[in-house]
């Protein structure tokens, strides 16, 4: 057992990219944690996706023993944090659980936005931060160029960097020294009332919601009786351990450690990140500070794109919610995509992750409406505030006093050379500039705030083509604003096509009519009749087309006796038409509310 | 037993010059191939079975008319000679009106060939260069000049309309002219151009395509359906019966053949790409590959390709597809014989639908399209299928 003076709880931050995951396999490696022919790289990205993105999605903890050049084995706990923006909730729990943390910075690229946000983070807990730049061993590397701007921009002397190769392990075991060194031991009093903070939770079929969790105070014993302060579940413990990083059951974790505890509770809304986990009896008086529920920001519509899946969709949504509480959804129905769901997400990378896994792990072709924020609505002739996430369900015009969104303050930081072209992005999405502060004389951090609502239309690929990828992004909530804002509706033959309204400013509105109403005049087949296309705010037609009434259908030959060919395009046709929409009495492709969502992604 | 007529459908697959319109089984350049194909088209003859009483043949393409009489006369006779019962009354031959490529009008007449459709397309020089087709309107009527000096009393012309920069009225002077050689059948089909082929029709070649993708943004179906009513307006005024879609005969010059397709008749297509009925519920079709073809019914195999069997639903489908495709319908007491149900109660819905719309109407034994309909005739059809 290794004293409690001799634990090191730590995180890394990076920006994606920079090198964490391969860094984290080093020192696994390193300290023959995982030896080396059973190493997969990113060991501790264990989902498909994560993988593939390069990204971390979910947090996890492991235990490292090092037996440092004093000649004491240290237990280094190893908590990892997301990487993304939209994960900013889930990061600061993790930093919680830690006292210090590795700064990861690419020595190709320099300081990024989300590495910013997340070292901000970082030193708001009072961490430990051990500076590293990493991949020095790129033949593009300017370690002194990073080493000015930490200088400049987070006031880190040049002389606590550490440089680093993960990939080919120059500067792991300094690395490994430092932590030992520098990070202080976590405060251990194992006789207080048990208080253990849930930083992370995954729901597993056969141990039930397995929650990990830092101790702060007290000792946690194999089938002791807990309670989770802020939802009042309790459980049995069904199994105690750490992570090394296959599961090691223990008897007991003591204040200072970092474990996992399988609660064989069914859903995860019951052991949420930020929760405190205690004694069922005899517990903690208050939780540890810090919890919060998870604010969904980014909404969107989810729909089965065969109407036959909805119950297979509905069931996904269940289970996947097991395993994220950072997303909700409820049903709701369309007349053009049916029945689906209303889902709101921490933001746009998580919706595409949710999305994905839906459609991956559970076989689903899906349809997503144009994601959308949640906008306050005040009413003439009512006191209340109405809530809407959902451009269909915003009231007439007439009604609205007026409407507040969300605002967030956005840093991007890009090289000089990409100013002019992002400075302009941002004014046509409504940011407004704050400042311009220079990283070093090729770079800048852009500040900017900007509605929430410009920001998840397709700004962050903008922003990436405008700079040719050298531009990054990190944003932060600050709160509600009124604005000049309409729903715009879009009118097939008269009638309103309710996935596809949208809430736009009122400058941007004939813009965007004009453009949905030419897409649809499109993707439209003729009817028999004329069909007018409309786009309208309120009873205000400001965009108008026609789709002129089919004259012909017909197949002129017989192809030479091949009837088969006939028949078969027939049927084809048929299908086609089963599948289609009406909307009043027109019949309209799902592939054209398919397209026109997707436009919106690029307007 | 009564025998049951039988008909045969021969399909020629070359073309000096391919049409980039076109979507049959075509192919250029290989001319050289087309002594052997014939060769190829009499073992195919041997190696078929040869059911019924043989009414009609027909050569169809592709070129036919690059075949030599005497390499249609010898089609001709391998198909009389195999057939048990043969009552021939009516041999066509698909020919092309260009000079470079001029026919064999005695030797197709000496083989026994009793009709000619002529692939004329336009008698507007205008039209011909957009399509391409690589002959003018003089060659044209020089051609069906001559088929008519060999004696052939039975001359069919196709006419294609929709052109890109084809008025009404330039479509006018086009039937006007063509009614002045007095043809006994006129067909008319409009150009119909795939972007996207089907499974089913031949892939065109990239220069077919980038053609295509030039005119079909100057196509207007709103005037190719006027131009489709001028067309029913000028022929009817001269005589000509509109009894098919796509069709116009004098009285008694129907196409013989063609009417054997929309009445269900049984037919064997030899050839590349040709399709087969059994009439009863299958279908078959041979290899569209031409060297394919050519390798199997050497060797004196059948070069049948795949084939389907169609289900009830689908012979009552084929019935009124096809029987709708002829002006005067289809009679509910045959199709009662057949299917044991009157369309219009075992059609009930689609009924409803396509008479509320106007496409069709019900008239006594009659069920047909209505004028309107026969411009969205596929719209119409599209209520009745499976």
């Amino acid at each position: 057992m290794i004293p409690p003076e001799r634990i090191r709880n730590f995180s890394i931050v990076a920006h994606i990219d920079h090198g964490k995951s391969t860094l984290a396999d080093r020192l696994l490696e390193a300290t023959h944690t995982i030896e080396g022919r059973l190493m997969q790289s990113q060991v501790l990205d264990s989902m498909d996706l994560e993988r593939e993105k390069g990204i971390t999605i979910k947090a996890r903890a492991v235990r490292i023993h090092y037996e440092a050049a004093d000649g004491h084995t240290y237990a280094l706990n190893l908590i990892d944090t997301p990487g993304h923006v939209d994960f900013t909730y889930e990061v600061s729990r993790s930093l919680q659980a830690c006292e210090g943390a590795i700064l990861v910075i690419d020595a190709t690229q320099g300081i990024e936005a989300q590495t910013l946000a997340n070292v901000h983070l970082a030193m708001a807990q009072k961490l430990t931060i051990i500076p590293v730049i990493n991949k020095i061993d790129l033949p593009s590397a300017d370690p002194e160029t990073v080493l000015s701007e930490l200088e400049e921009t987070l006031a880190i002397p040049r002389e606590e960097v550490l440089l680093a190769s993960a990939k080919d392990g120059t500067g792991v075991i300094e690395i490994l020294e430092a932590i030992v060194a520098r990070v202080p031991p976590p405060a251990h009093d194992g006789r207080a009332p048990l208080a253990a903070l849930v930083f992370d939770s995954h729901y597993d079929q056969y141990k039930g919601v397995v929650a990990y969790v830092r101790l702060a105070a007290g000792t946690l014993h194999d089938h002791e009786r807990i309670r989770f302060m802020a939802t009042g579940a309790e459980s049995e413990i069904l199994e105690l351990g750490f992570f090394r990083p296959q599961p090691v059951p223990t008897k007991r974790l003591v204040a200072g450690e970092v474990g996992y505890v399988a609660t064989g509770l069914k859903s995860i809304r019951e052991a949420q990140v930020g929760d405190t986990l205690t004694a069922a009896t005899g517990g903690a008086a208050s939780p540890l500070p810090g919890y919060q529920e998870p604010l969904p920001l980014v909404f969107a519509g989810i729909y089965p794109l065969r109407g036959d899946d909805y119950p297979e969709l509905r069931d996904a949504l269940d289970k996947l919610h097991l395993n994220d509480a950072g997303f909700v959804y409820e049903p709701e129905s369309s007349v053009a995509l049916g029945f689906g769901f209303r889902c709101g997400f921490l933001g746009l990378l998580h919706m595409e992750i949710v999305q994905e896994r839906l459609e991956r792990e559970f076989d689903l072709d899906l349809i997503a409406s144009a994601p959308s924020v949640e906008y306050r609505v005040k009413l003439h002739h009512a006191a209340d505030e109405l809530v809407v996430d959902n451009p269909a369900q915003m009231p007439g015009p007439g009604d609205i006093d007026q409407i507040s969104e969300p605002w967030v303050t956005t840093q991007v930081i890009t090289p000089t050379d990409y100013i002019g072209p992002l400075m302009e992005l941002a004014t046509n999405r409504r940011g407004e500039f704050l400042d311009m502060e220079y990283l070093d004389p090729k770079r800048v951090n852009l500040h900017f705030e900007m509605p929430l609502g410009e920001l998840i239309i397709d700004f962050f690929d903008q922003l990436k083509s405008r700079s040719s990828g050298y531009a990054s992004l990190d944003y932060s909530y600050i709160g509600y604003r009124p604005g000049d804002l309409v729903k715009l509706d879009v009118l097939v033959s008269g009638e309103p096509v309710d996935a596809l309204s949208l809430i736009v400013h009122r400058s941007n509105a004939y813009r965007s009519g004009k453009a949905l109403v030419d897409k649809l005049k499109e993707l439209i087949p003729r009817q028999m009749f004329e069909v007018p296309v409309q786009a309208a705010i309120g009873s205000h037609i400001i965009s108008r087309e026609t789709i002129r009434a089919m004259r012909k259908n017909v197949l002129a030959k017989c192809y030479g006796g091949d009837i088969t060919r006939k028949r078969k395009l027939l049927e084809k046709q048929k299908e086609g038409k089963q599948r289609m929409k009406r909307i009043g009495s027109v019949e309209i492709p799902q592939e054209a509310f398919l397209a026109v969502l997707r436009m919106n992604e690029s307007t | 037993m009564v025998t049951q007529p039988h008909h045969l459908y021969v399909h020629v697959p070359f073309c000096r010059l391919v049409c980039a319109y076109c979507d049959f089984v075509t192919v250029g350049g290989r001319a050289h191939d087309i002594l052997r194909y014939t060769d190829a088209l009499l073992h195919e003859i041997e190696a078929r079975p040869a059911p019924g009483e043989l009414r009609t043949i027909y050569f169809g393409g592709g070129t036919p008319s690059l075949l030599s009489g005497e390499q249609v006369g010898q089609v001709v006779q391998a198909a009389e000679v195999r057939w048990q019962h043969v009552a021939l009354e009516e041999v066509t031959v698909e020919a092309n009106p260009s000079e470079r490529e001029s026919p064999d009008w005695d030797g197709l007449r000496a083989a026994g060939v009793t009709r000619i459709s002529l692939g004329v397309q336009s008698l507007r020089d205008e039209d011909l260069v957009t399509l391409a087709r690589g002959h003018t309107a003089r060659e044209a009527r020089q051609a069906y000049a001559a088929a008519r000096r060999a004696g052939f009393d039975n001359v069919s012309i196709d006419l294609i309309y929709g052109i890109p920069g084809q008025s009404p009225s330039d479509w006018r002077g086009v039937l006007e002219a063509a009614l002045e050689l007095r043809p006994d059948h006129l067909s008319c089909y409009a150009l119909q151009l795939a972007l996207q082929p089907d499974e089913w029709a031949a892939p065109p070649r990239p220069g077919a395509l980038r053609w295509r993708n030039r005119v079909v943004p100057r196509q207007d179906d709103a005037l190719a359906a006027d131009q489709y009513r001028l067309a029913e307006e000028v022929l009817a005024g001269r005589g000509y019966r509109h009894y098919e879609l796509s069709s116009w005969a004098l009285p008694g010059r129907e196409s013989r053949h063609n009417s054997a397709y929309w009445a269900r008749r049984a037919y064997t297509g030899i050839g590349a790409g040709a399709h087969s009925y059994d009439g009863a519920a299958q279908r078959s079709w041979n290899t569209r590959d031409l060297d394919t073809y050519l390798e199997v019914a050497e060797m004196d195999e059948c070069p049948v390709a795949d084939a389907e069997v169609l289900n009830e639903q689908e012979r009552a489908f084929e019935a009124i597809a096809l029987g709708l495709r002829l002006v005067d319908g289809i009679s509910r007491r045959a199709f009662e014989a057949e299917f044991r149900l009157d369309p219009v109660e075992r059609y009930a819905l689609a009924l409803a639908e396509t008479t509320r719309k106007g496409l069709i109407e019900v008239d006594g034994d009659a069920v047909r399209l209505s004028p309107t309909g026969r411009l969205l005739a596929s719209e119409a059809l599209i209520s009745f299928a499976g």
